[in-house]
């Protein structure tokens, strides 16, 4: 029974969101003003509900999926590609939109998320003292109204672009170590 | 005494191994190391020794420790559940056995959450901080073990199949229970958590969701190879999700397969006249087509079934070899497939069931006979048109 585990799934997915968090802490610590601990723990909150949805997405689709379709992701998961189907499945265009998709899923899980999070914590009420003092130190070229809504947009995309952008990076060398090292 | 082996057999099966590699072996493996590694590192070794040769001290120790030191304590929780188990041997009915049971682990798991807590445990002269021992790291195991708990009680009456909705839910409801005291004013009375902790209660929740999430992950790579058992067959190695740690690969189905289709050919050829052999190989592709139903409605009804298709060719220049050939469309190590060959000989013999003394020109009949299947190659075989 337990001759296949999916530890290396694990494993990978623990790597990412460790360097996920330790990009997104930073980007919010510049960008949002919050000292190192908020920033931290924001950071993993954040990437652990949209790790979570990310999941619960997957087990609910992966059922419904037609056979063809779920013969695929098999192929996927067990080998890392994708086999030539007699019936022609076309998976690259399909590949381009579900990580298009992912992107733009997990940033709006994170804006929400951050919305959400410091609703609980009761933190909201801060911002109305401190928009008075803001404009003086950022500039006169923020609106006062709707002020920390951008700010806060700004920073969870930066956010999101520079934690995916590091998970694409290792990905591609993990593709170069494939490929190319054991020649 | 039947119903009592009864009870003790149903809450306990769970522990019992299944397999020689399974959980429950490791569980008890690690159990029996704990218990044997405590004993030998420990000074408690000699007290041991030395109260064995006399036994009532031993009695006298146990006694001490499982008395309530005040009636509110792990210890009475502990006897109240063994006094309601006792209880429930006693009506006749099979529901109000199971409900006074059910109540009996009601008691028994706060007990032991309870007795979790305990930072002085006495027993046999030796003081344990139980609470410290499931420390680690910070981290109080406590909560997890009562889940465990919990989802046995809650789940042990679910079909072998859906055993995983148990391991699934074990790491929410830990979290529950982990969280509980921060639900908790004085009082005791329901409170909202104040925010300072709100956020820690956050991260564990998402965490264990994680945790189960991945447990799901497990069940369903699992499921998918009871599904798809040709995919063990395979080398695992590039992948990015899964690792094999048996290093055995059992043999393809499709020797299975084309076995089957051997029986079937010879049933259908076997001692048939040789014009009729001739006509059916005439005929290959839909006899072929035909062939592949009726195997696969004789074999076990899996849905890999789809992805094998059986093949053949007639050997030109011969009198007649048959090559079966049962190919794999489905994943593959190397994304083309791959196919077994059986190799057929169909020979003519002379009748020997018919008299001689007939006039009527002598028939021949066939005879198959077949060899062992080959080693899969891969790619799709070329039958030609």
């Amino acid at each position: 029974m337990f001759e296949v585990l999916p530890l290396r799934a694990v494993v990978f997915q623990c790597l990412f969101l460790l360097i996920a968090i330790a990009i997104e802490a930073l980007v919010f610590y510049r960008t949002l003003s919050l000292d190192n601990k908020t920033s931290m723990q924001y950071a993993i909150s954040v990437n652990l509900l949209s790790t979570f949805i990310g999941w619960l997405c997957f087990f609910i689709s992966q059922p419904v999926l037609p056979v063809t379709w779920r013969v695929q992701l098999i192929s996927f998961i067990f080998f890392e590609h994708f086999y030539a189907d007699p019936l022609m499945l076309n998976v690259a265009p399909v590949l381009v939109v579900f990580t298009l998709g992912m992107f733009l899923g997990t940033f709006l899980i994170k804006l929400k998320g951050l919305d959400f999070l410091e609703m609980l914590l009761e933190r909201n009420q801060k911002p109305d003292g401190a928009i008075a003092e803001k404009p003086k130190r950022r500039g006169r070229q923020e609106q006062l109204v709707g002020f920390r809504s951008n700010s806060r947009i700004y920073a969870v995309l930066v956010a999101n672009a520079s934690s995916f952008s590091a998970i694409l990076l290792l990905l591609f060398l993990r593709l170069v170590e494939q490929y190319y090292l054991p020649q | 005494m039947s119903d009592l082996l009864n009870f003790l057999g149903q809450s306990l099966k769970v522990l019992i191994p299944t397999s020689l590699v399974s959980w429950q072996t490791v569980l008890w493996l690690a159990v029996f190391i704990f218990i044997v590694g405590n004993l030998g590192l420990n000074l408690a070794v000699r007290n041991v020794v030395f109260s064995i040769l006399s036994l009532d001290e031993i009695f006298k120790q146990l006694r001490k420790t499982l008395t309530p030191p005040k009636p509110d304590s792990w210890q009475t929780l502990l006897w109240i559940s063994i006094f309601s188990w006792a209880m429930s041997l006693l009506p006749e009915s099979f529901f109000v056995q199971g409900f006074i049971a059910t109540c009996a682990w009601f008691f028994l798991i706060p007990g032991i959450h309870w007795f979790m807590h305990e930072e002085k445990f006495e027993v046999f002269d030796l003081t344990i901080n139980i609470k410290k021992g499931l420390t680690i790291n910070g981290i109080w195991l406590g909560p997890w073990l009562t889940g465990a708990l919990v989802c046995l009680l809650l789940f042990s009456g679910l079909p072998e199949a859906r055993v995983s909705v148990a391991f699934v839910c074990w790491a929410p409801i830990s979290a529950m229970i982990a969280a509980l005291p921060k639900f908790i004013a004085m009082g005791p009375k329901y409170k909202t958590p104040d925010p300072g902790a709100r956020q820690e209660l956050v991260i564990l929740l998402l965490t264990n969701l994680l945790l189960s999430c991945w447990l799901q992950l497990f069940f369903l790579t699992q499921s998918w190879l009871v599904d798809y058992p040709s995919l063990l067959t395979e080398d695992l190695s590039k992948s990015a999700f899964v690792v094999k740690l048996a290093s055995d690969r059992p043999t393809s189905r499709g020797v299975l397969i084309l076995d089957q289709a051997e029986t079937v050919v010879k049933e259908q050829l076997d001692g048939q006249t040789w014009s009729q052999v001739e006509r059916w190989l005439f005929d290959l592709k839909p006899q072929m087509q035909r062939l592949e139903n009726t195997v696969m409605s004789q074999l076990p009804p899996l849905k890999e079934n789809e992805l094998w298709h059986i093949d053949g060719r007639v050997l030109p220049r011969t009198e007649y070899q048959l090559q079966m050939m049962a190919v794999w469309q489905g994943p593959s190590a190397d994304g083309t497939g791959y196919h077994l060959v059986k190799p057929c000989q169909i020979t003519r013999i002379p009748d020997t069931r018919r008299s001689i003394a007939r006039t009527v020109a002598s028939t021949q009949i066939a005879r198959v006979t077949c060899d062992v299947v080959t080693p899969p190659k891969a790619g799709q075989p070329d039958v030609g048109t």
